[in-house]
């Protein structure tokens, strides 16, 4: 079975960002499916960026280390991912004599333990040095003279290269794909697709393929791997697209029928926003457009002062009947606490897309973490619950989107919809969304109100019939109120107000099905018991699957909805193994300690990762292994750069 | 829907102090919304927190009651989502120049067509009457143990800097003239801010009744007081004697339309050279369903994406 | 004070390529190094611009002159210079530039950062 990882990296804004699109668009052309993690700093140009390319034939969930091949497309990509390598490393012999010292934009910290394995190696602090120790290891070093391609490529091209960093890339990667036996003409339909519309790039990236393939059929026929098999999704009968989880919000978003979106510029939360804003006028389907006499929707898209403005902003829009969100990350979500209570005050269906990053504070603005779930899930003042799903992959991205605006108008509540960079900044190929299952519901709202109108009446399910601003006259405040939205202190109807506020969260908890709170894959009766939650899945998902063939039976809990929590479920799921291990991408154990505080359960074993990096397949097979033979309490990862 | 007896005030009690200028405030309000025949149910008073923020409680229109400083944004987005509504907003001094303040000026660069009715006291009456941003430096009300010793921002040249298109400035207790600039406010395409000088006699003893009555003066009664621009090209003009009265204050305060600006387009008319139908079909007025069923494919909208 | 320049076209043998002395891009006034790829530039003499490689050479030809204080881009280093310390890396070998080639449509690599 296929699972291979392509990786390449260079400087940030050197060709790296169009070298992945057009590699994942290679191999989903091959038949398979295709999962890309972009790492970068935060720098808009120059510092090191990568993109870790995982291809499998049945799912591809989660980057994995060591990648078959390893394209570098400068000297600080060969001394960044050298340990990386599993079988090829493909390199500029144009940089072969630089020094490590000579980098400027490399971190003194990794320059350090890489300078300190050379040395231990006896290998000088160059390119060359790096390459003899990956000779040393057996690795098949492919060294290509990118600027003598760079030459030909332009003669052949007959024009002017507009684009060298586009040029340069393409020969890296197109050396690679080479060498793992993908065919040239998935390359060149992949280039056509990535720059649909500028025909200026596409012929010289068709001609640098080209030479790139002629030079390594001529130099590497030796190391070459045989043409590689087409994968299972070679013709596929639905249309495939490839998606960031941003995209996929977006998209999950407008097919939930937002119509409000309220942001302001933030990583890794942004990229939502700015496509539902290229799309903000789009078409209904054929079917819907005959039936409503309408061929168009909109999306009001703003980008407001701050985030405390996104939010109440969206709460606005919200009170006046139009489904509205807003999307953001860590420091921006603080600012929104206050609001966030007054949504839930005043019982105002919105949706907060967070997307967590690695904090505290600005922390690491580009990268990793699952450290803000204790902020989804307490931040805000008073008794104030709320709905809190978090997303493990692109697809269940797409249908929580979905899922989360539904939620919002029928519990009438704010929403915390959570990502993580890992899924947020991670390319994904996707079949077109089934949309057949998807249901939208508004919830109880009365069309033909009275004036005035009863906003918070007591109901038995705590749900009050909700009317909207101009269809009657209806009271808010942030204040404690009476069932007209009316300023009120009075201790006995405090009572009743605030316990149907908290009613609607255990209708809400009887309401929404099991299978979108947790699900256990794996063996139902296996002994061991992982616990996850977010992009933990991915890895989670073939961590079992490699233990089992290597006869460790081992089942996994995913975790999805926080609040309100499968409290039982989960209790039963863990009591019945004998060895729990938690998972997950913080410091502190947020889901643990989340479980404990719900189920009683205290999870015994956790392994954890705090780099900013996600977790990769392989390191979890071995934490897992470790924890099974040690016993350790705490393992902490740290594998990628 | 509508009753017989169309009611703009609420049965609540209101508890203001005695002698608080938002009882003239309302008044104005309820006058210029019964008088623009605009029916309780398509108003809504977005409302701070303070003692401005009560007068979405004592009206019988929509009322939306909001966090301190927030209730620009709020009102921005119920104007977004339903422009069909008339929207005001009653906030204070502290609510858009102190906590709110950086609101205050991108509601200017929006220019939605919101009406800010801003209650300008000097003061923050429910916390005993703290020092606003629109007290005087080194001025000691009664309320403050020491005099203040931050300067007062200027509300009229805020807003100007900002891009509000239509400025005003009233008072709390000359209400038919107050209903007027309301009512000016209302009609005018755009984001309008109506300054309200207002006493609060029960904490600022310095801005009294007396105070302003010795100064206030009405810029109508001035000959050749035109404050709007109707080209372009006017707007430097315009802008230079709106700063020049907008300096007023000492010896003479003046009231009425500050500057009223009729080229700036409107937000809505922004919008609709991303979204061309979106004024005639408003984010509320979309459908998103039929029957309960998405009315989008994601392959037919996101083809950017599609790997065939 | 610019022997850097004819030391820098003696090291650029990589790749096979002739030396033909030093009236090669590298040292010219119209060539603007790309701002990562080493090697690598544009020559800016005529519009539209070229890529041109770091030791091609034409009859446009002028020597560039790093001899008034200024912000030259290191392309050594990889960042810009201030005139107070363009001095110092001239003197350790660095190569400096006015400008180096930034693409015009490098935003359509770049990332949400912050």
């Amino acid at each position: 079975m296929v699972d291979l990882v392509f990786e390449i990296g260079g400087p940030q804004g050197g060709g790296i960002e169009s070298a992945g699109q057009m590699a994942l668009r290679v191999f989903m052309l091959k038949g398979y499916r295709v999962y890309g993690t972009r790492e970068y700093h935060s720098n808009i140009i120059g510092k090191h960026s990568y993109f870790n390319i995982r291809v499998r034939e049945d799912r591809a969930l989660a980057p994995n280390l060591p990648a078959d091949i390893v394209v570098s497309l400068d000297a600080e990509s060969v001394f960044t991912h050298f340990n990386d390598v599993g079988e090829f490393m493909v390199y500029d012999t144009g940089v072969l004599s630089k020094d490590i010292d000579s980098i400027q934009s490399m971190s003194k910290y990794l320059k350090a333990r890489v300078k300190e394995e050379l040395d231990a190696n006896g290998v000088p602090h160059t390119v060359d040095g790096v390459i003899k120790l990956l000779d040393k290891r057996g690795k098949k070093t492919v060294g290509v003279p990118l600027r003598s391609l760079l030459k030909t490529t332009a003669e052949r091209a007959g024009v002017s290269l507009v684009s060298i960093s586009r040029a340069i890339n393409t020969i890296g990667m197109a050396v690679g794909l080479s060498l793992i036996g993908v065919e040239l003409e998935h390359l060149e339909k992949a280039i056509e697709l990535f720059f649909a519309g500028k025909q200026k790039i596409v012929k010289p990236n068709v001609i640098a393929a080209q030479v790139a393939y002629e030079y390594a059929k001529e130099n590497f026929s030796s190391i070459h791997r045989k043409k590689m098999p087409d994968g299972p999704h070679v013709n596929p009968v639905k249309p495939r697209l490839v998606v960031s989880g941003n995209d996929i919000v977006a998209m999950g978003k407008i097919a939930g029928g937002l119509r409000v979106q309220t942001y302001y510029p933030i990583t890794p939360a942004a990229d939502e926003s700015l496509y539902l804003e290229k799309f903000e006028d789009f078409p209904l389907t054929p079917e819907a457009a005959e039936k409503l006499g309408l061929e168009r929707g909109g999306i009001v898209v703003v980008q407001t002062e701050d985030e405390i403005s996104a939010l109440n902003m969206a709460i606005g829009a919200s009170l006046a009947g139009a489904r509205a969100a807003t999307s953001t990350s860590g420091p921006g979500v603080s600012l929104m606490a206050e609001a966030l209570g007054y949504a839930g005050i005043i019982e105002a269906p919105v949706v907060i897309t967070l997307y967590m990053r690695g904090g505290p504070s600005t922390g690491m603005p580009t990268r990793n973490s699952q450290s803000d779930l204790l902020t989804a899930l307490f931040q805000g003042h008073g008794d104030l619950p709320r709905i809190v799903i978090a997303s493990g992959d692109h697809e269940e991205a797409f249908y929580d989107a979905i899922k989360a605006l539904n939620w919002a108008e029928k519990y009438q509540t704010p929403v915390i919809h959570l990502l993580e960079k890992a899924i947020a900044n991670a390319m994904k190929d996707l079949f077109n969304p089934d949309l057949s299952s998807v249901v939208i519901d508004r919830g109880k709202i009365e069309r033909n109100p009275p004036i005035p109108f009863p906003r918070f009446k007591y109901t038995e399910d705590g749900i009050s019939p909700r009317a909207f601003l101009g269809d009657t006259v209806v009271w808010y405040t942030s204040n404690e109120h009476d069932q007209y939205g009316r300023r009120n202190e009075d201790p006995v109807e405090r009572i009743k107000m605030q316990d149907k506020r908290l009613k609607k969260f255990e209708t809400a908890a009887k309401e929404i099905p099991l299978e979108d709170k947790v699900t256990l894959y794996g063996d139902p009766d296996a002994k061991i018991t992982l616990v996850g939650w977010g992009s933990v899945k991915g890895a989670a998902l073939d961590a079992i699957e490699i233990l089992k063939e290597e006869g460790i039976n081992v089942n996994y809990l995913h975790l999805r909805m926080f609040m309100p929590f499968p409290s039982e479920y989960v209790r039963s799921v863990l009591e019945k193994a004998t060895t729990v291990i938690g998972v997950e991408g913080n410091a502190l154990a947020q889901a643990a300690q989340v479980v404990r505080m719900f189920t009683g359960f205290e999870i015994p074993h956790l392994i954890i990762k705090y780099t900013g990096r996600p977790i990769f397949v392989q390191e979890l097979v071995d934490s897992v292994k470790h924890v099974l033979n040690t016993g350790d309490k705490k393992v902490v990862l740290s594998l990628g750069q | 829907m509508a009753s017989e007896k169309v009611r703009y005030m609420a049965d609540t009690w209101k508890d203001w102090c005695p002698g608080c200028g938002n009882y003239g405030i309302i008044t104005a309000v309820e006058m210029a919304l019964k008088e623009l025949g605009i029916p309780p149910h398509k108003a809504v008073d977005v409302g701070g927190i303070g003692c401005s923020g009560k007068l979405p409680e004592f009206l019988a229109i929509n009322g939306v009651h909001t966090l301190h400083g927030r209730p620009i944004p709020v009102a921005t987005g119920i104007k977004l989502a339903r422009p069909e509504l008339t929207v005001l907003i009653s906030a204070g001094d502290g609510d858009t120049l102190g906590i709110g303040a950086a609101h205050f000026v991108a509601a200017g660069r929006r220019n939605v067509d919101i009406t800010l009715l801003l209650h300008d006291n000097g003061v923050y009456g429910l916390t005993k009457g703290q020092a606003s941003p629109t007290l005087g430096l080194f001025i000691k009300t009664k309320a403050l143990s020491k005099p203040n010793i931050n300067s007062p921002v200027n509300p009229i040249l805020l807003a100007l800097a900002s891009g509000y298109t239509f400025i005003a400035r009233g008072y709390a207790y000359h209400v038919k003239q107050l209903k007027e600039i309301i009512k000016a406010a209302i009609q005018h395409k755009g984001t309008a801010l109506v300054d309200i000088l207002q006493p609060c006699p029960t904490y600022n003893n310095v801005y009294t009744k007396e105070w302003y009555e010795q100064r206030i003066y009405y810029l109508d009664e001035e000959e050749n007081w035109n404050p709007v621009v109707e080209k372009p090209e006017e707007l430097e003009k315009k802008m230079e004697q709106t700063i020049a009265k907008a300096l007023e204050w000492e010896e003479r305060i003046p009231l009425g339309i500050l500057f009223q600006d009729k080229t700036k387009p409107e937000y809505f008319e922004r919008l609709k050279i991303r979204i061309p139908f979106i004024e005639d079909i408003p984010p509320y007025k979309q459908p998103i369903d039929v029957n309960g069923k998405p009315i989008v494919d994601v392959a037919q909208i996101f083809v950017d994406k599609l790997v065939i | 004070m610019n022997t850097w320049i004819y030391k820098r076209a003696i090291d650029l043998g990589r790749d096979g390529a002739e030396i033909p002395a030093t009236r090669i891009c590298n040292n010219c006034k119209y060539w603007r190094p790309h701002v990562f790829y080493e090697g690598i530039g544009v020559c800016t003499h005529t519009w539209p611009w070229k890529m041109t490689f770091e030791n091609d050479s034409c009859e446009h030809f002028e020597q560039i002159k790093i001899d008034k204080p200024g912000f030259y881009w290191c392309a050594t280093c990889k960042t810009r210079v201030t005139p107070e310390d363009y001095m110092e890396h001239l003197k350790q070998g660095h190569r400096l530039y006015p400008m180096p080639y930034l693409e015009p449509e490098v935003r359509e690599e770049l990332y949400s950062v912050e």
